[in-house]
């Protein structure tokens, strides 16, 4: 991992500084037949989010809705569905950079009586959640063909821009929550070839983020919320997917 | 290769445009409909039935959304037909505020029920003691 990083940083030192003539030696050194090409891959499987919705559910049970029904609640929004697509340069068999498309969504829905507290009245309605979590970031992938031509592990990196957008409905009032921040993805990849153009992947990956604003609207008024340093929403998740590749230019 | 490459496109277009839908907000713009009758429940009534007739001959599921705590419904969703209104309730007089058995009175609120179709209609409830 350490070498991975070290290399990642000496690559974007490489491409941030150097001038045309000064990228020769890498090619010298590392360009093979099968440099210089894209990759494009595209994945889909499950995903958990990180963060613990111990408070959260005690809230729904302070509401009045049953224990049970926040617990099933919070597990069924913690995991969902989850993609991504990325598309790469090699600039040696090891080495590439490019981007990463990244999606998450996830639903929970219940129904329940929401006691005010007020002594004379009781609601009964549906409580859901449709989160949306987008990833567009600049990536950087380390391959390592293990010596075999049948199978690779890779690592990657990607770092960017993630957005929130969360469709919540709280008996009868609606809400749309949207946030966006500093994201970054973490993973490897196990990967099968077909063929040289084709291959199978089974990926691990950890996205990380957490908003520390949200923009809150109802449809007739919008208003930003700060979280504060203790409520900031955590995006954090783990991503299990599985995919295919295509070396197009093999 | 261009064809796996064009539905990739597609797909990924297609969510992010799925996800610019606020449609839903609009459902805090619902209409809020106000019967004038009134709805007599006593306090000796358990596993009652009611129909109630409104104004417009809809056709739509309905759930009630807000009701008198001493007022409870073997189911929280039903059917509107033609209009008709069904409801299935008990009355929990022990729940009701300065509740007096030895007292004879009538006790109001209201309740609100959520038609999928019309919007949220709100209705007086009363309550009537008749055994002191």
């Amino acid at each position: 991992m350490k070498r991975f990083i070290a290399t990642a940083l000496f690559l974007m030192c490489l491409i941030s500084v150097s001038s045309p003539q000064d990228t020769i030696p890498v090619i010298k050194i590392g360009k093979p037949k099968s440099a210089g090409g894209i990759r494009f891959s595209l994945n889909g499987g499950m995903s958990f989010l990180l963060a613990s919705s111990k408070e959260a559910e005690a809230g729904m049970t302070n509401m009045g809705l049953t224990s049970a029904q926040a617990k099933k609640y919070y597990r069924n929004l913690r995991s969902g569905e989850g993609g991504n697509a990325d598309l790469e340069y090699l600039i040696t068999p090891a080495y590439g950079i490019g981007l990463r498309y990244k999606f998450f969504y996830t639903y929970s829905a219940t129904e329940g009586f929401v006691d005010p507290q007020d002594g004379l009245y009781i609601y009964y309605g549906s409580f859901s959640e449709k989160i949306m979590v987008n990833f567009y970031g600049a990536s950087i992938l380390y391959r390592n063909l293990l010596g075999s031509e049948k199978f690779g592990l890779n690592a990657v990196y990607a770092f960017g821009l993630a957005t929130y957008r969360n469709e919540a409905e709280y008996v009868n009032t609606y809400s749309l929550l949207t946030g966006k921040g500093f994201a970054g993805d973490i993973g490897v990849q196990v990967e099968y070839f077909l063929t040289p153009k084709f291959s199978f992947s089974a990926d691990l990956s950890v996205f990380y983020s957490s908003l520390g604003k949200m923009k809150v609207n109802d449809g007739t008024n919008s208003t930003v919320v700060d979280l504060g340093k203790e409520n900031r929403e955590n995006l954090s998740r783990l991503d299990l997917s599985l995919g295919i590749t295509f070396y197009p230019w093999k | 290769m261009k064809r796996i490459v064009y539905f990739a496109g597609l797909l990924i277009l297609s969510g992010l445009m799925g996800a610019c839908s606020d449609d839903f907000l609009s459902g805090n713009k619902r209409d809020l409909y106000i019967l004038t009758d009134t709805l007599f429940v006593s306090t000796d009534q358990q596993n009652a039935r009611m129909t109630v007739q409104l104004p417009q001959s809809i056709n739509s599921e309905f759930t009630i959304f807000q009701q008198p705590k001493w007022l409870s419904f073997s189911t929280m969703h039903g059917t509107i037909k033609d209009g008709v209104l069904p409801l299935s309730y008990s009355v929990e007089k022990e729940k009701i505020i300065n509740w007096n058995p030895n007292v004879y009175t009538t006790y109001y609120a209201s309740m609100v029920v959520d038609a999928d179709d019309l919007g949220l209609i709100s209705m007086t409830v009363a309550c009537v003691h008749l055994q002191p």
